[in-house]
């Protein structure tokens, strides 16, 4: 959805997850959809809720999903696009 | 009237009036003074043009007694001035070397390309550099990775070499710069700082020569950083030109190099019943100076202002100094108006540290062989980078002192930075520990960045920032915030302490990052 206006340094990096695991964890849309993310966390969900409650519960740690977005460049968050 | 100056007592001695001699040696030399026209003395004197006229008649008829007195040279006063006069002139003159270069940055730069234009290696790393299409290899990259290639005996690169060779060092490159933001001075800082706690633990004994004992360890590592005007042992290392490299020539540029001083070739004895001093020379040590008692004589009667017997014309062994004396005449009225005791012993003080030869400050140099490059060098034991650096035969290219002060005033702050680097490698090596040269080209930069070498500290660095809260944080607060109150500074919150103060995001790491919100096209 959205390509970087060049290759994030760790910094730039941290700074959008983070902003983004912030809007996350307090109650925004994700922009990843509900069945990939159940397809990239299986393991874990299961290690949460156990075989039978996995793929009807879904709740995350809000970073893992900003990292999943910021992976598939689904977030609409840039560093400045006017900079060099 | 006392009489103060040597001209003066000359146009007394010729039997001017003492009035007109005190007004004409006011600020005038003798060779001022004979060339004065009759008018001129008149003037100056403020007298009828007769007196003037008598005056330069007496005047012109000393200076052609002189002249002839000079072509006999009878006297032995006057062939002593004539063998000075010539010495100091030849010297001048064979010692001053040319002077310096300017340093061309764009001239050197270019010479980088026009050296090896014609080299194969060179031509396939720069096709191979333009194919990439990058721009972080700088002409001298391209040039030491060209002689590098050599050095591994390769004549010529294939294409595929060539595009190995720079794919490898972009890579190389790549890891080794590190992100914009980075906290880099931290990071030097810590570096820096943890091997420095291992040294101070190791090094309170040196074994080695024991004319050599330089400032080691921490607390040279300290006089570095505080950016000193001395060290507390200055050194120089002095390499000679390969035609001068023998150990005859090096033991005679050392002699002429150290500091002899009176007490250093002759036995001061004061003769108080005869109000005289008494220096007896010392043969042994004056050969090792290369210098002869005639030398001495002639010194000491310059610096002094005072008549200098010696025992005898040739080679003499003993000089006899009296207070006041200052020539021969002077001797006649001895009697009259002997010298004080105090006059003797101030004047015996003054002779014992009196510098007949050599360089100022430089106390020792030690004759030495180094085995690696077979050529006999100098190490000295006080430093002089401009005086010793004039001296012709000595290679200006490698010499080398440890005092960064005087570096940067003889040759500038780039050498000056350079030299932090070294002095602060050498001695973090002489220790085994190594820490990683990019960490002190920091701290090189930030203590010459700003033109002149700046200590890191209250009265360098941290004392001089922009930045009226970051000054306030290190030391002084009331001060700081007292003056910048009175004077109504601004504080634009750039730096870091000043946005922790205030409670902001610093302008690093994260910090250093904003967000733009980019819609969805």
């Amino acid at each position: 959805m959205v390509k970087p206006a060049r290759l994030h340094t760790r910094f730039e990096r941290a700074r959008i997850i983070g902003a983004r695991a912030l809007q996350i964890g307090m109650g925004a849309p994700l922009y990843a959809n509900e069945i990939e993310l159940r397809e990239e966390f299986k393991a874990e969900l299961i290690s949460l809720y156990g075989l039978e409650e996995a793929s009807v519960r879904f709740v995350l740690d809000p970073l893992k999903i900003a990292v999943y977005e910021y992976d598939n460049e689904l977030i609409p968050i840039d560093i400045d696009p006017h900079a060099d | 009237m006392v009489v103060k100056s040597a001209t003066k007592k000359k146009l007394m001695d010729l039997g001017i009036a003492e009035n007109f001699a005190h007004t004409l040696a006011n600020d005038r030399k003798w060779d001022d003074v004979k060339i004065l026209t009759a008018q001129e003395i008149a003037q100056v004197c403020e007298t009828d043009s007769e007196t003037s006229a008598t005056i330069r008649g007496t005047i012109d008829g000393a200076m052609k007694k002189n002249r002839a007195s000079g072509s006999e040279a009878t006297g032995p006063v006057t062939q002593v001035r004539k063998m000075r006069a010539r010495g100091t002139r030849t010297r001048s003159r064979a010692k001053t070397a040319v002077d310096l270069d300017v340093y061309n940055v764009e001239k050197k730069l270019r010479s980088f390309d026009d050296e090896l234009a014609d080299d194969k290696v060179f031509q396939a790393l720069h096709a191979a550099v333009d194919d990439m299409g990058t721009n972080r290899f700088s002409g001298k990259i391209i040039h030491d990775m060209t002689l590098a290639i050599h050095k591994r005996g390769l004549k010529k690169l294939t294409k595929k070499q060539a595009a190995a060779v720079i794919n490898d060092a972009f890579n190389a490159l790549d890891k080794a710069s590190i992100d914009p933001f980075e906290a880099a001075g931290i990071i030097t800082a810590q570096s820096i700082g943890e091997p420095g706690t291992q040294m101070t633990m190791r090094t309170f004994h040196y074994a080695g020569v024991a004319t050599v004992n330089v400032t080691q360890g921490l607390p040279r590592i300290i006089e570095i950083v505080d950016a000193r005007k001395v060290p507390s042992t200055p050194t120089m290392i002095i390499r000679l030109m390969p035609d001068k490299n023998s150990p005859e020539e090096a033991q005679k540029l050392a002699a002429s190099l150290e500091i002899t001083t009176t007490a250093n070739i002759a036995q001061i004895e004061t003769d108080v019943a005869q109000r005289r001093l008494v220096l007896k020379l010392n043969k042994g040590n004056l050969k090792q100076k290369n210098m002869t008692g005639m030398e001495v004589k002639d010194k000491l009667e310059r610096a002094l202002r005072l008549y200098v017997q010696a025992d005898k014309e040739q080679n003499p062994g003993t000089l006899t100094i009296i207070p006041g004396v200052h020539n021969e005449e002077d001797l006649a009225e001895l009697q009259d108006n002997p010298p004080s005791y105090t006059m003797l012993l101030q004047l015996e003080e003054k002779i014992r540290d009196m510098r007949l030869k050599g360089i100022p400050s430089i106390e020792r140099a030690n004759v030495q062989y180094d085995d690696k490059a077979g050529e006999y060098y100098l190490s000295t034991i006080g430093s002089n980078l401009s005086r010793v650096s004039e001296i012709e035969s000595i290679d200006r290219s490698r010499t080398y002192t440890n005092n960064i002060i005087e570096i940067f005033n003889y040759l500038g702050i780039e050498s000056a930075r350079q030299a932090i680097i070294n002095e602060l490698e050498a001695t973090l090596l002489s220790a085994r520990l190594e820490v990683d040269v990019r960490h002190l080209l920091m701290v090189a930069d930030v203590m010459t960045s700003e033109g002149e070498v700046r200590a890191i500290g209250r009265h360098g660095v941290s004392g001089t920032k922009h930045s009226i809260l970051a000054r306030a944080a290190f030391e002084v607060t009331v001060n700081h915030l007292l003056k910048a109150g009175i004077i109504g500074e601004t504080d634009r919150l750039t730096g870091v302490a000043e946005n922790i103060i205030v409670g902001q995001p610093i302008s690093l790491g994260t910090g250093s990052v904003e967000l733009f919100y980019i819609p969805e096209e």
